[in-house]
């Protein structure tokens, strides 16, 4: 029961790692022949929203002089971050989602305001806890790619699992399996500077992923790609956030890239004017779907239910 | 480890220049400390060849040993005495052509027992040694000979075979002695001194008859603990270690030391410098990637570990450079010694020095790259990733 219940929680993932619609996958899996009851299950797990951040009343502000002070955030009300979803941060330039982005990977602090990790109030922390969380809760991809120049692709990914405290040949074998799963392997042994802008951003969010940490920030990582590439980059968010179950913040002026998110945060200002939800709004009609089902077999409904 | 190792290669020019210069600079701290202890050894050595390990003289006011016989019985079934020799000194004048030096000052030695404990006779830059046999023979110090013939230090002596007529404090009349020979001790007090048989010297002027006796020990390194024992045994006598009796060797050590410690130091602190220069100018080129790391969750010692072992890296690649190159010059030192008047002067090669020196280097080096290390660790990552 167990192992086909991973079965099907593996599936699903893949599948919307693969944009495929939630209504979608349960309709090829009661038609593989799996029963309604089991499905519903599985959909619920990916459906729970436990909130892993959460920011209240935050500001960031730099003084210029003495009497001029610049809100880069002038005041997050209330803000959740849910654990698993992919969530995008997207405004005009200058209007504060970067200075979020490195407030709530623990780059920056904020003036004033409070954020909760887990429930714990962290926008206080010291260097050292700081440090902590970056290394033991989150990964950063960034825009500039900012990948170690003096390392190898696959030296760029041991070096952040043997910060992690991961030996050296546990490292090794992870960063092999993570430049596989990138289509990076060939490059292994290959410097940043030897890589494309595409593979270079791939590279990072390898890096990324090696780390194995529940958050992932991600700050305008298809600014400096071609369209190619930054779609590519994108899906490949994507299927991370699918597959391994990591929740991403991005930030993106794109739009079309926005989307791709279950939800949007649009900034303005450094004041949240909206939260558009995409993807978590899905529902699966689950009498319609068994229907199809029974005709599609001819025969009884699979659960007894419908 | 890796990170440093890797990052100081990045660059081997530069690597190659910081760790020649920061090896020249480990080559001269050990050469300046080696030089003190250069100078330490011609002059401790040449107070020691003009008086052996111990000296025994006579205390308070009086000029000569007494019950002489008692104190030598005593010396000889002391267990780490290896020689001893009996000296008595006079104050005379010699005459040689047109000319005449006074005062002077004439030790009178038994030659056997003198060359046991003084090796004098191994001293001679020409003619032969004093012999029982011959009482008017006599020697003398090289610049006592070089005075003898037209001006001090213009290398013409009086030559071996030569008659001169002395006159001591105390004698009748003058006598003529012929010169056997010439020796340079390598320090300039014996070699102003005339020697000639004890035995001629104390009928001629019996004035300062066994004013002293001289001593050779068996293990140095016990030297004050056998000066002790001998002072035990003879409280009537004045008993010195070579170290007593040459104060002005304590005295030029000290101004030596003065400048040497001086030049060790300010290369140290130049050392320092180097490397808080260099270690601050690889900061400065590797904020982003300090940031970078940061943002990976490198912490601040880990930064400075890296910086660290960047230092040691430069270090120990430093000090085989500056190792080398203070060897060869020491090797040169020793097949080519400067002659001066105080004798062959030379590096010496101390372990113990060498490790001192080696564990200072490498403190400055440490210290030298704390600071920018600690800098590089408070690098802020939001100021440093858009750089």
């Amino acid at each position: 029961m167990e192992n086909e219940r991973t079965l099907i929680s593996n599936y699903i993932r893949e599948s919307r790692a693969l944009n495929i619609q939630d209504q979608d996958i349960a309709r090829n899996l009661l038609s593989a022949g799996w029963e309604a009851g089991i499905l519903e299950q599985a959909f619920s797990q990916f459906q729970e929203r436990n909130i892993i951040m959460a920011i209240r009343g935050l500001y960031k502000e730099y003084s210029i002089s003495d009497d001029l002070v610049i809100a880069a955030l002038n005041g997050i009300a209330e803000l959740n971050i849910y654990e698993g979803e992919f969530l995008a941060i997207t405004g005009q330039s200058g209007s504060g989602k970067s200075t979020l982005l490195n407030i709530l990977g623990f780059i920056d602090s904020p003036s004033r305001g409070e954020i909760y990790l887990n429930g714990i109030e962290v926008s206080q922390m010291t260097e050292r806890q700081k440090t902590k969380y970056r290394l033991q809760t989150l990964s950063y991809i960034f825009q500039f790619f900012n990948l170690l120049e003096n390392y190898t692709a696959l030296e760029n990914i041991t070096f952040q699992l043997k910060l992690n405290g991961v030996g050296p040949f546990k490292a090794k074998k992870k960063a092999l399996e993570v430049l596989d799963f990138l289509g990076l392997k060939d490059r292994a042994h290959n410097y940043p500077s030897q890589l494309s802008g595409g593979q270079q951003q791939r590279l990072a969010i390898g890096r990324a992923i090696a780390k194995e940490v529940p958050l992932l920030f991600a700050d305008e990582p298809t600014a400096h790609l071609d369209t190619q590439n930054a779609e590519q980059v994108m899906l490949l968010l994507r299927e991370v956030n699918a597959r391994y179950g990591k929740t991403i913040i991005l930030v993106t002026h794109e739009p079309s890239y926005a989307r791709m998110a279950d939800r949007i945060v649009h900034l303005s200002d450094g004041r949240v004017t909206q939260v558009e939800e995409i993807k978590s709004t899905q529902t699966i009609d689950w009498p319609q779907l068994v229907q199809e089902a029974v005709l599609a077999r001819g025969t009884r409904p699979l659960d007894g239910k419908s | 480890m890796s990170y440093a190792v890797r990052d100081a290669s990045r660059s081997r020019v530069v690597l190659a220049l910081v760790v020649i210069s920061l090896g020249i600079s480990f080559a001269a701290v050990l050469a300046s400390a080696s030089i003190l202890n250069g100078f330490e050894s011609i002059l401790d050595q040449g107070a020691i060849n003009d008086s052996g390990d111990i000296i025994i003289g006579p205390a308070g006011t009086s000029t000569a040993l007494t019950n002489i016989a008692a104190i030598t019985d005593k010396l000889d079934v002391m267990p780490n005495v290896s020689s001893w020799s009996i000296r008595t000194y006079a104050l005379g004048s010699i005459h040689y052509k047109n000319k005449y030096i006074n005062p002077l000052t004439i030790r009178g030695i038994d030659p056997k027992k003198e060359d046991e404990t003084t090796h004098l006779s191994s001293e001679l830059v020409s003619g032969t040694y004093l012999s029982d046999d011959k009482p008017h023979d006599i020697i003398l110090g090289t610049e006592l000979a070089d005075s003898l013939v037209g001006q001090s230090y213009d290398t013409k002596r009086i030559t071996v075979g030569e008659t001169i007529d002395a006159s001591f404090l105390g004698a009748p009349y003058p006598e003529s002695y012929r010169v056997a020979g010439i020796f340079d001790a390598k320090n300039f007090v014996p070699n102003w001194i005339l020697y000639l048989d004890k035995k001629q010297l104390d009928i001629a002027a019996p004035f300062l008859k066994d004013a002293e006796i001289s001593i050779t020990l068996k293990d140095t390194s016990l030297l004050e603990k056998t000066k002790a024992e001998i002072q035990d045994a003879f409280p009537d006598a004045r008993v010195l270690t070579w170290k007593d009796n040459a104060g002005y060797v304590t005295d030029i050590v000290s101004v030596v030391h003065f400048i040497t410690y001086t030049i060790n130091r300010l290369l140290i602190v130049a050392v320092f410098v180097i490397i808080c220069v260099i270690i601050f100018i690889s900061v400065l080129q590797k904020r982003r990637q300090i940031g970078i790391m940061k943002s990976m969750g490198a912490s601040r010692l880990f930064i400075i570990a890296v910086y660290m072992f960047e230092t040691l890296v430069y270090s120990i690649l430093a000090y085989g450079i500056g190792f080398a190159l203070f060897y060869a010059i020491y090797l040169s030192s020793i097949a080519h010694p400067i002659s001066t008047l105080i004798g062959d002067f030379m590096l010496v090669f101390d372990i113990t020095n060498i490790e001192q020196t080696s564990l200072t280097l490498l403190i400055a080096s440490c210290m030298g790259s704390f600071v920018p290390a600690y800098m590089a660790a408070r690098t802020e990552i939001i100021n440093v990733l858009h750089e």
